[in-house]
């Protein structure tokens, strides 16, 4: 074995040991989560958000997207939004804000929260998101004097993207077509000389 | 102030030009004064900062978090010229490594021709120097960076094999071959400066699908060479220190040059010769402000970048794995030259890229669990073509200094104005209509053309310093040196009288190795 390969070896045997360290920190931050599930709206000491808000917003994620999440799917992508979160103060405003208009939303449909609500009640919600229209007079002279219309104007030009960019690049759009390995998760390059598996 | 040290070379500016001078003046004994404006990333981090781009919404202050505002403000008026900003932030990187840091990896050399435009042509200027001169620099270039490349006939000629096996065509690429054959168009596996196998102590490419910021290591980024400075004992690097002026002496010579560190240490650092090598924006406006090199008003002139001019649709029947690695691995020549070449500059096809049915919830109007069908019935069926086109060097294209903004320092930012000339945009015409005509060919029949924006360029900054042996041409002569002046070079994309429609920056390796031959050689 020469020096390079004793490298790369070297190199794998450390993003595994990291991925391995990855999936059991993950396993503890559930289980903490878990135990925190009940004082839910505590605010989080890193990101100063409610982890409440949190899940709400990973599962307006799923509903934007059109997909039911497994357990493994939240926590990816709470980790995502977690770690955007941790670098991103602005972003950490505006989550919470989309959150608490979710919950608006839920009460006004008859559920107890958005995360309790069945699926056509998380449908109607994400239509309603949807069709905001940032771009209509009416939008841009209401904004001017209306805490909710500019919400709704941030929501809807800024939220919605960022939250479509973090599921665009996770493991659970990945794993949603079909796919083993997605960006960030090192493999073989010689895969691309064959094709790769169908979509589900 | 303080620093009395001497050194045989000051080089402002630690990216690709700068590390790779750094990196052999110092094994061939000199000493080097290194000047870098940004600060040094830590690589042992590299997954966060995958981690960190994959949640950003690709925007490029977290891809590689270099920017201070204070320090890198600019101000643009390419809107009125081109229609759209120029995002310059977005397009470079400050710091160890330069905008290697954030590069895709592919290397192409400039062709033959690239360098006798005017002669046979009819547009743009020639090279002072040839692609022979500069071919032997081409070969060294890419062995100090690793290139892995497969030699075709379709490439410029060379004298020396590829360091490292190249990439060969991927299942996605091969989908096009029959159409490029059935057109006559000739097709070759791109050369990239990432690691098919392991070389010079980097990972081989471990397909992590993001190289941006390559989390293995495999592409190459010249802090690797500034590091070998570093190691020789004989490189003094000063991060986060900006050049803020050359002073040149009565007869022409720099006396020093004058540096300022963020925490306000100013520094003189003195050399035998003296090197700008600070990417192609930041080397036109040391000179402005130091008021060198400019006496014919050529300093700034002549900005160039590459426009992407791209088209994509359905192909029915075909299934692409877009995602996997990260890169594409086939291009085409074939248009670069042509019948119609005295009427529109150079085009190189790359194939293919793929869109992503996840972004079209606005245009399509769709959400919910029609996204995920939407997704499902398009994800994989939609290829795409981009064509890579030569600007032609234009005066009016420029970098100026912007007097009513200053910096951290005090000093005037730059000021972008990007601008098409009639050539360029009939270029971008012909690229529009050759993607129709392969699209078509291909099997698709919804084929759209994306739009000029602020998101077509290549991130090529070229020209502002240009090489001419008329001073009244150019900023630099064949050697690199900036004219009227004994001891001050500028290297890097800032001096390429013409910019191709290739990837620069393994030509600006090679012009950084022939400088640095150039620069011992005539010292002894």
């Amino acid at each position: 074995m020469d020096e390079n390969q004793s490298k790369l070896l070297s190199r794998r045997r450390l993003i595994v040991a990291g991925g391995v360290g990855a999936m059991a920190l993950t396993a503890l931050g559930l289980g903490s989560l878990r135990a925190r599930q009940s004082l839910g709206q505590i605010t989080d000491a890193v990101s100063g958000i409610t982890v409440d808000a949190k899940l709400t917003v990973v599962a307006f994620i799923g509903a934007l997207n059109g997909r039911e999440l497994s357990q493994w799917d939240v926590t990816d992508l709470l980790d995502r939004l977690n770690y955007r979160l941790s670098y991103d103060a602005g972003f950490i405003d505006e989550c919470a804000v989309l959150a608490q208009h979710l919950e608006n939303f839920a009460r006004a449909r008859g559920g107890a929260s958005f995360r309790a609500c069945n699926e056509a009640q998380k449908d109607s919600i994400v239509h309603r998101i949807m069709t905001i229209d940032p771009t209509s007079l009416a939008s841009k002279v209401l904004r001017r004097f209306s805490k909710g219309e500019h919400d709704y104007y941030r929501i809807r030009w800024s939220t919605i993207y960022q939250l479509s960019w973090i599921y665009k690049q996770s493991g659970v759009a990945w794993r949603a077509r079909g796919y083993t390995r997605w960006a960030g998760i090192p493999g073989n390059w010689r895969e691309i000389l064959a094709p790769g598996a169908p979509y589900p | 102030m303080s620093g009395a040290k001497r050194y045989d070379l000051v080089i402002v500016g630690a990216g690709m030009a700068g590390g790779l001078l750094a990196a052999e003046a110092t094994r061939r004994g000199r000493t080097v004064a290194l000047i870098e404006a940004g600060g040094r990333f830590d690589f042992s981090n590299r997954m966060a900062q995958l981690k960190r781009d994959q949640t950003s919404s690709g925007a490029w202050p977290y891809q590689w978090p270099y920017e201070i505002p204070e320090r890198d403000r600019f101000t643009d008026s390419s809107p009125q010229s081109i229609g759209v900003k120029y995002l310059l932030n977005m397009h470079r990187v400050k710091g160890v490594g330069g905008t290697s840091l954030h590069w895709g990896g592919r290397v192409n050399r400039l062709l033959p021709g690239d360098f006798r435009a005017a002669s046979l042509y009819g547009m743009g200027t020639d090279w002072p120097i040839s692609y022979d001169e500069l071919e032997p620099y081409y070969c060294r270039a890419d062995w100090e960076l690793g290139v892995s490349g497969t030699h075709n006939s379709s490439l410029p000629p060379r004298s020396r094999d590829y360091p490292n096996p190249g990439f060969p065509l991927s299942v996605d690429d091969r989908v096009w071959l029959p159409v490029a054959q059935r057109l006559g168009i000739a097709v070759y596996p791109i050369s990239f400066a990432i690691n098919s196998r392991p070389y010079a102590g980097r990972s081989q490419c471990l397909a992590f699908a993001a190289c941006a910021v390559c989390p293995s290591g495999a592409r190459f980024s010249a802090d690797a060479h500034v590091a070998r400075a570093e190691g020789t004992g004989l490189c003094d690097l000063y991060i986060n220190t900006v050049a803020r002026r050359i002073d040149l002496n009565a007869s022409g010579s720099v006396r020093a040059i004058q540096v300022e560190s963020l925490d306000n240490e100013q520094r003189e650092l003195q050399g035998t010769n003296y090197v700008i090598a600070a990417h192609t924006i930041e080397s036109a406006r040391l000179l402005l402000l130091s008021n060198c090199g400019n006496h014919s008003d050529q300093v700034g002139r002549n900005f160039m970048e590459h426009a992407y001019v791209s088209a994509g649709g359905h192909l029915p029947g075909r299934r692409f794995y877009p995602g996997r690695v990260g890169y594409e691995v086939m291009e085409s020549l074939s248009y670069y030259q042509g019948d119609d070449r005295r009427e529109r500059a150079g085009i190189k096809l790359e194939f293919t890229f793929a869109n992503d049915p996840l972004d079209e919830m606005d245009q399509h109007g769709v959400w919910g669990k029609a996204l995920a069908r939407y997704d499902r019935e398009n994800f994989g069926h939609w290829t795409g073509i981009s064509c890579e086109t030569e600007q032609q060097p234009n005066p009016g294209s420029r970098v100026s200094l912007d007097p009513t903004v200053r910096d951290m320092f005090g000093d005037p930012v730059p000021h972008m104005n990007l601008a098409f000339g009639e050539i360029d945009r009939r270029t971008q015409a012909r690229a529009g209509a050759i993607m129709q005509q392969l699209l078509w060919e291909a099997g698709v029949r919804d084929a759209v053309q994306q739009p000029l924006s602020s998101y077509s360029f290549a991130s090529h900054h070229l020209g502002t310093c240009r090489m001419s042996d008329d001073p009244d041409q150019g900023v630099v002569d064949r050697n690199c040196r900036v004219h009227g002046t004994g001891n001050l070079f500028v290297v890097g994309g800032s001096v390429f009288p013409t910019g191709g429609a290739v990837q620069p920056s393994l030509t600006i390796a090679a012009l950084s190795l022939r400088l640095a031959d150039h620069l011992l050689r005539t010292e002894a």
